[in-house]
C-alpha cells in the first residue's frame, strides 16, 4: 500500500485512520468465535 | 509545621500533626491552596482552585478536631480530577465545550470525602473527555499538556493527569483520578505516586463524567498505598444514585494479618513483561523492583493472561460508550473546539461502531472473566509492571509508537501479562500501582498487582509491605 503522504494531523487522513482502526478493530473481533450461549457480562452484586 | 515541613508529607503524617496540634486544618488548607496556586502551574496541574470551599471545610474540620472527633481524613487537603462535580467549582471534564460548565451538586465521591472530613483544594486538570476518542498529543487538555514533576519536558500521564503531577510534585498528600482504561495506572507510573484502582461498582460514580458506563471507575492516588486504603474506606459503599455499586464495603486488613498475608500470597508473574516488553530506560528499575517485591512476597509461579486482543477490545467498549455518551457533542458546533485533531476523528468514527462489534466485545468480556476466575483460583495477584516505559517527552505523539496503555504489544514478542491494565479494566478488577525506583533517565517506573474483584484489602497489604521496606515512594523531585 502507498505511504499517505498527508500531514499526520490532516483532518481528512486523521477521519480515514480512525475509520481504519475501527474497522481493523471489528475484524481482530469477529475473528474470535464465542459460544452461541455466551452473554455480555452482568456488573459485580455484592453477597 | 513549616511550609517545607508540610509539602510531601502523607495524609497519615499530617492528620497525626493536626490531632498533636502541631498545625490546625485552616492553616494546612492555606498552605495547599499556596503550593497549588505558586507551583501548580509548573505541571499544569490545576484546574481551579477552591479556596472558600477549602477554608470552609476546614474550619469544620478543626472543630471537629478540637471536640477529639472525626476520622484520618479529617482536615486533609486533596484535589480531584475535573470530571467530578462539586459545589463552588467549574467541572470542565478538561474540554473547551465545557469550559463554564457549573453542576451545582457534590458528586458522591466528594462528598463522601466531606462527609469524612477532607477538605477539597482544588479541581485538577485531565486529558479533554478522559480521552475517549484516542488523542494523539499530551496537549490534549484545557489547562495544557500534563507536566511530569521529575522532568518537566516529559508527560504526567493521562488522563488523571492533574491527579498525578499535583500528588507527585507534594502539592496535595492525595487526589482523586479515574480510570477507564490506564487512566490511574499510568500518571501513577509516570509521577512515582500509588494509584489504587477499585473493583468495578465498588465506588459510586454519580456525578461524575461518564465516558464508558460499564469500565469508569474512581479511585485515589496518594503517597503510600495505606493512604490510598484510608481514601478508598472513605469513599467505598452503595449509592442509590448509581445502580452500578454493588453494596460492598472496604476494610484494610489488620497490619498483623498483612504481613502474614504477603509471605504465603501466591503471585503469578511473567518475566517477559520486562525481558521482551521493558525499554532500556526502564529495564533495570523494573528488574530491581521485582526482585525487591520477590523477598516480601517470595511465592512466586509462572501465569499468563489468556491470548485475546484486548486492545480491540477496550477501544471498541469505550470507542462505542463514549460515542453515544458525546453524540450530541459530536454531532453539534461546539465538538470543533476540542483540542486533539486525532481525538476528534476517533469520536467520529467511533460513533459508527456496529452494535455486533461492541456485542462482540462485551461477550468476550465474560469470556475474559471466566478466565481471570480460573486464573484467580490458582494465584492470589499478578504481578507486572505499572509501565513498561518511563514517561514520554511532552511532544512526542502518542500513537508513534504507541505508548498508550491499551496499545496492541508487538506480535514478534510474548505477550506475557503485559495488557494486564487493558485486561483488569475489561474484566472489572482491582489494581494497585506503585513506585519501584527509577530509570536511567531519572524518570520514575513502578508495579502493579492485580487480584480478583473486591481483593483490595489483600493489594493494599501487599503494597504496603512493599513500601514498609523500600524508599522508593519517599522520594521527591525537586521543583
Amino acid at each position: 500500500m502507498a505511504e499517505d503522504e498527508r500531514n499526520i494531523d490532516d483532518p481528512a487522513r486523521l477521519a480515514d485512520e480512525a475509520r481504519e482502526i475501527v474497522q481493523k478493530a471489528a475484524t481482530e473481533l469477529r475473528a474470535l468465535r464465542i459460544p452461541i450461549e455466551t452473554e455480555p457480562p452482568t456488573t459485580f452484586k455484592a453477597d | 509545621m513549616s511550609f517545607a515541613e508540610i509539602r510531601f508529607c502523607t495524609a497519615a503524617e499530617l492528620a497525626a500533626a493536626l490531632r498533636k496540634r502541631r498545625i490546625s486544618a485552616v492553616e494546612l488548607a492555606r498552605a495547599s491552596l499556596d503550593l497549588l496556586g505558586k507551583i501548580g502551574p509548573r505541571y499544569n496541574a490545576v484546574a481551579a482552585l477552591t479556596p472558600e470551599r477549602a477554608l470552609d471545610e476546614a474550619k469544620r474540620a478543626d472543630t471537629a478536631i478540637a471536640k477529639k472527633q472525626g476520622g484520618p481524613l479529617t482536615g486533609i487537603p486533596y484535589g480531584a480530577k475535573d470530571l467530578l462535580a462539586a459545589r463552588g467549582a467549574p467541572t470542565t471534564w478538561g474540554a473547551p465545550p465545557y469550559r463554564d460548565q457549573i453542576i451545582g451538586e457534590d458528586a458522591t465521591v466528594i462528598a463522601k470525602l466531606k462527609k469524612g472530613g477532607a477538605v477539597l483544594a482544588a479541581k485538577l486538570a485531565m486529558v479533554e473527555l478522559a480521552g475517549g476518542g484516542g488523542y494523539r498529543y499530551p496537549s490534549a487538555s484545557l489547562q495544557g499538556a500534563g507536566r511530569n514533576p521529575w522532568n518537566v519536558e516529559h508527560w504526567s500521564g493521562g488522563s488523571s493527569s492533574g491527579s498525578g503531577s499535583a500528588v507527585g510534585a507534594g502539592l496535595v498528600p492525595f487526589a482523586i483520578g479515574s480510570e477507564t482504561s490506564g487512566s490511574i495506572g499510568t500518571p501513577s507510573a509516570y509521577c512515582g505516586v500509588t494509584g489504587l484502582r477499585p473493583t468495578y461498582g465498588l465506588v459510586s460514580r454519580k456525578g461524575a463524567m461518564a465516558l464508558s458506563w460499564t469500565l469508569d471507575k474512581l479511585g485515589p492516588m496518594a503517597r503510600t498505598a495505606d493512604d490510598c486504603a484510608a481514601v478508598l474506606e472513605a469513599i467505598a459503599g452503595a449509592d442509590v444514585a448509581d445502580r452500578t455499586t454493588s453494596g460492598k464495603r472496604f476494610k484494610p486488613m489488620a497490619a498483623r494479618s498483612a504481613a502474614a498475608v504477603a509471605k504465603r500470597a501466591r503471585i503469578a508473574f511473567a518475566d517477559e513483561d520486562i525481558a521482551d516488553h521493558a525499554s532500556e530506560e526502564a529495564k533495570q528499575a523494573l528488574e530491581k523492583g521485582i526482585a525487591e517485591f520477590r523477598r516480601i512476597a517470595p511465592n512466586f509461579v509462572r501465569a499468563t493472561l489468556p491470548v485475546m486482543p484486548y486492545g480491540p477490545m477496550v477501544q471498541t467498549v469505550y470507542g462505542s460508550e463514549g460515542a453515544e455518551i458525546f453524540a450530541e457533542l459530536i454531532e453539534g458546533k461546539r465538538f470543533e473546539q476540542l483540542i486533539d485533531a486525532r481525538q476528534k476523528a476517533g469520536l467520529r468514527a467511533a460513533l459508527e461502531t456496529k452494535a455486533r462489534d461492541y456485542l462482540h466485545a462485551m461477550r468476550l468480556r465474560t469470556r475474559l472473566q471466566d478466565a481471570l476466575d480460573s486464573m484467580f483460583r490458582d494465584v492470589d495477584v499478578i504481578l507486572s509492571v505499572g509501565r513498561a516505559i518511563t514517561a514520554t517527552p511532552i511532544t512526542q505523539p502518542l500513537d508513534n509508537p504507541p505508548t498508550t496503555a491499551s496499545a496492541t504489544p508487538a506480535p514478534n514478542r510474548r505477550p506475557g501479562n503485559i495488557g494486564l491494565i487493558a485486561a483488569g479494566n475489561l474484566a472489572g478488577v482491582p489494581a494497585i500501582f506503585f513506585p519501584c525506583g527509577f530509570g536511567t533517565d531519572g524518570l520514575p517506573v513502578g508495579l502493579q498487582l492485580v487480584g480478583p474483584p473486591f481483593s483490595e484489602p489483600l493489594l493494599v497489604a501487599l503494597a504496603s509491605a512493599y513500601q514498609r521496606e523500600t524508599d522508593h515512594h519517599t522520594k521527591r523531585p525537586r521543583d
